[in-house]
């Protein structure tokens, strides 16, 4: 099945299940760990301010782009464990139309036990990571229109 | 044989009660998940805690203490309790003078139940939520003895009381009264009764008459000594002065200045190893004599002594000896010696006013130390002649003295000196009971500084500023003039004694 | 990463987790004569697995292992030590002590041993464990081999 023929949302189902499927709190940590490796690097000196998510505790760095009608996105962090959460919604909304992000609702933290092991303010960075992809996608939308 | 208060340790048992689940359930009282709630889990979680509780209360003993063989028991959640429980509770219960428990919930009433039964002090492990207070009211209501710390810290305190509580209960005195041989003639402050002390205290109390004793202070003549004529006594032999003889020697090249002849303090010598010699006789630990009683018999004038060095040197070695047959002041030393490890110093304690800009000296008082002290508020004043090299520490090396003879125109009486004004800064506390044995008086004080260390006669003087002079003057009117002092602050753990000997302590 | 690659990534955690102890524990209870040596050798990789420490740790001491493990606990999670601490909160047992009795309640358990709270208790170390195993199997009579 070719991931990208699926819906957001329905994609999104994969990973929630792959994560309650492992129920253990080890495991599921040790899974983020894994489906991380993948994920680019954001060297250092593309670490600026301007790229920072505000109110993340750990830095996190988000890199956007517009091409071709699809949004771009990257990301990075200075923790492990955010570094395999984030490598959920690079996977989810890299390569997605602005239109298919902006009417996303990201369940992939609320419905698994990443909710429950993470603090409410990693939980609000996390969330102002999606949300600042949505805020780009609609803002390409605008340009376009 | 002579036991000293200070090597009496009071033996502390640790106790264990767990508790284990027959079967796997969950309920308002169980926390754990999975395994921990499986039979047999909890068996091998309380060994585990106790051995780790055994470990803790090792750690936080303070000295003198003789930790026991703990003991482990534990119940089941069926509440059923054999008695073979309390038969090993109470294993060992004659030679244990504390207990410390630890037990929790659903075992309360094993703890209550035990100590009903032993009769003896305990306390509950001051971590163990929940239990401290629940045993403490429990106990306290049916006047039981229990005690309650917020911290180990703080119970190490209550443990060095207790101590000095058995401290007291195992000292005997040797008593050498000349008439009178419950007040002497310069210390009617001292107990209304020693029966009560003996009641109150537990502290014994063995007479030698006085004249018997300095008898005894020669080697034994033919046909005895004239106070036992005929009989066989403990009289010091030529063999035991011979021995001191090095001891003299050791003292006169040790002293930083001298001013007595080695003949005269060969004669204190004396007197201090035949007073040794009968409190090992006798089995006690403590001594005091009267001093214008046995003065005024000529015989001290006759022999060529004084009893100060007695005093000094006995105290040097863990021995309490007090001045003037002051049985009060000689049981405050038993307790801060007992207590700190440091020789003890008594003397007649004096309040220095400070008043319209001027000092108020007393009678006696010396002048010239105190125009060197800028602040003279707050002061005290403590005189006699029986000062130690030991006041930081009886097995420490001596601190540096003089020697000095007391009689001035005969010049006997080997006296040491000592000057306080090398431990300037220094804190100490005094002690000493009330004579109803109604009260405790601890005071705090740190040194000033001294002065007279090359006067002969009943000289040299320690002065020590207090928190509030009104307050220790107030105190000490409730209690007498000899107030004994050790180095180091106490005040704690002889507050704590006050009040586990149901006295008012009088802490200033 | 494609789903199916995290497919089988979730299969072989879940396998690792569950299986590793097990297995040492089956080895062992295959081998009712096994020398002391041999049980120790596979006493010390369940003691391992079921800790999640690696094959080589070579401490030998069962409250340091534990702290190792609890070290990495907190790492993954700075909530992990609460639910230890909650498994005996009226006895105070600390984190470590529970992770012990926690190993040798399953100790006895997977190797089938006869429960001995009073000798269990007081082994120290993977190898005071592989004696006592040794023992218990022999029924508590006759000596270590």
């Amino acid at each position: 099945m070719d991931e990208k023929e699926l819906s957001i949302a329905e994609y999104e189902q994969t990973f929630i299940d792959d994560l309650n499927e492992l129920e253990d709190w080890f495991l599921q940590y040790e899974y983020l760990l894994q489906i991380s490796a993948d994920l680019p690097r954001i060297p250092s000196e593309r670490r600026k301010e301007e790229n920072r998510v505000q109110g993340c505790q750990s830095g996190v760095w988000l890199e956007m782009a517009y091409t071709d009608g699809r949004i771009r996105v990257t990301a990075d962090s200075e923790a492990l464990i955010i570094r395999g959460i984030l490598s959920i919604a690079v996977d989810l909304l890299d390569g997605r139309t602005p239109e298919e992000i902006v009417s996303y609702s990201p369940r992939y933290i609320s419905e698994t036990n990443i909710k429950k092991q993470i603090s409410t303010d990693r939980f609000n960075g996390l969330s102002s990571v999606v949300d600042t992809v949505k805020q780009f996608a609609a803002g390409a939308i605008r340009r376009e229109d | 044989m002579i036991k000293r208060g200070l090597d009496i340790e009071l033996n502390v048992r640790p106790v264990y009660i767990g508790l284990y689940h027959e079967e796997y359930y969950e309920g308002p009282c169980r926390f754990g998940s999975g395994d921990a709630l499986q039979p047999g889990f909890d068996q091998i979680m309380n060994r585990q805690l106790s051995e780790q509780f055994a470990e803790t209360v090792k750690n936080a003993m303070p000295e003198k203490v003789k930790l026991l063989e703990p003991i482990f028991v534990e119940r089941p959640d069926s509440w059923i309790t054999g008695e073979n429980l309390y038969e090993t509770l109470l294993e060992g219960s004659a030679e244990t003078d504390f207990y410390i428990v630890n037990s929790g919930i659903g075992r309360s009433g094993i703890t209550l139940e035990f100590a009903q039964r032993v009769r003896k002090p305990l306390a509950i492990a001051p971590d163990r939520c929940c239990e401290v207070p629940i045993i403490n009211a429990a106990l306290r209501a049916r006047g039981l003895e229990v005690y309650a710390a917020r911290t180990w810290k703080e119970l190490k305190k209550t443990i060095t009381a207790l101590r000095l509580r058995k401290v007291l209960n195992s000292t005997q005195l040797l008593l050498a009264p000349r008439m009178d041989s419950h007040a002497s003639m310069s210390a009617p402050d001292t107990f209304l009764s020693l029966d009560q002390v003996t009641d109150k205290l537990g502290v014994r109390f063995r007479y030698i008459n006085i004249h018997e004793l300095l008898d005894q202070m020669q080697p034994l003549p033919e046909g005895g000594n004239y106070t036992t004529p005929g009989r066989k006594t403990n009289n010091i032999t030529a063999e035991e002065i011979a021995a001191l003889e090095p001891i003299a020697d050791r003292m006169l090249a040790e002293a930083q200045e001298v001013h007595v002849e080695k003949k005269f303090l060969m004669k204190s010598l004396t007197a201090c190893a035949t007073v040794k010699k009968l409190l090992d006789v006798y089995d006690c630990s403590g001594f005091t004599m009267p001093c214008p009683d046995t003065c005024s018999t000529r015989r001290l004038n006759e022999m060529q002594f004084t009893p100060c060095m007695i005093h000094s040197l006995l105290n040097e070695q863990g021995i309490p000896s007090a001045c003037e047959y002051d049985i009060n002041a000689l049981l405050a030393m038993v307790v801060l010696e007992a207590v700190s490890g440091n020789a003890a110093y008594m003397g007649n304690t004096d309040v220095v006013p400070y008043e319209d800009g001027e000092l108020v000296l007393m009678d006696g008082m010396r002048a010239m130390v105190f125009p060197d002290i800028e602040d003279k508020t707050n002061l005290y004043h403590t005189w006699h002649s029986v000062h130690s090299r030991k006041l930081h520490g009886i097995d420490r090396e001596n601190s540096p003295f003089g020697l000095q003879h007391f009689a001035r125109d005969q010049k006997f009486g080997a006296v040491i000196r000592y000057d306080y004004n090398r431990d300037a800064g220094q804190v100490l506390t005094a002690c000493r009971f009330s004579p109803d044995l109604k009260k405790l008086f601890v005071g705090r004080g740190e040194v000033v500084g001294g002065g007279d260390f090359d006067k002969e006669n009943c000289n040299n003087y320690l002065i020590y500023r207090v928190a509030d002079q009104k307050k220790y003057f107030d105190a000490q009117m409730q209690v007498g003039t000899h107030l004994p002092v050790v180095y180091g602050d106490f005040t704690e753990e002889l507050s704590i004694l006050g009040e586990c000997l149901g006295m008012e302590v009088l802490r200033v | 990463m494609e789903i199916g690659e995290r497919r089988k990534l979730v299969a072989r955690l879940l396998a690792a987790s569950k299986k590793e102890p097990l297995a040492e524990a089956e080895v062992i209870n295959s081998e009712p004569d096994a020398s002391f040596i041999f049980v120790e050798e596979h006493l010390r990789q369940y003691v391992l697995a079921k800790y999640m420490l690696p094959p080589d740790c070579k401490k030998d001491n069962i409250l340091a292992l534990a702290r190792l493990s609890l070290e990495i606990t907190l790492q993954l999670d700075e909530n992990a030590l609460r639910e230890l601490d909650q498994a005996t909160p009226c006895n105070h047992a600390k984190s470590e002590t529970t992770k012990k009795v926690l190993l040798l309640y399953a100790v006895q358990r997977d190797l089938h041993l006869p429960e001995n709270p009073a000798q269990l208790s007081k082994v120290k170390t993977v190898t005071e464990l592989a004696q006592y195993v040794c023992e218990a199997r022999r029924g508590f009579t006759g000596k270590n081999s």
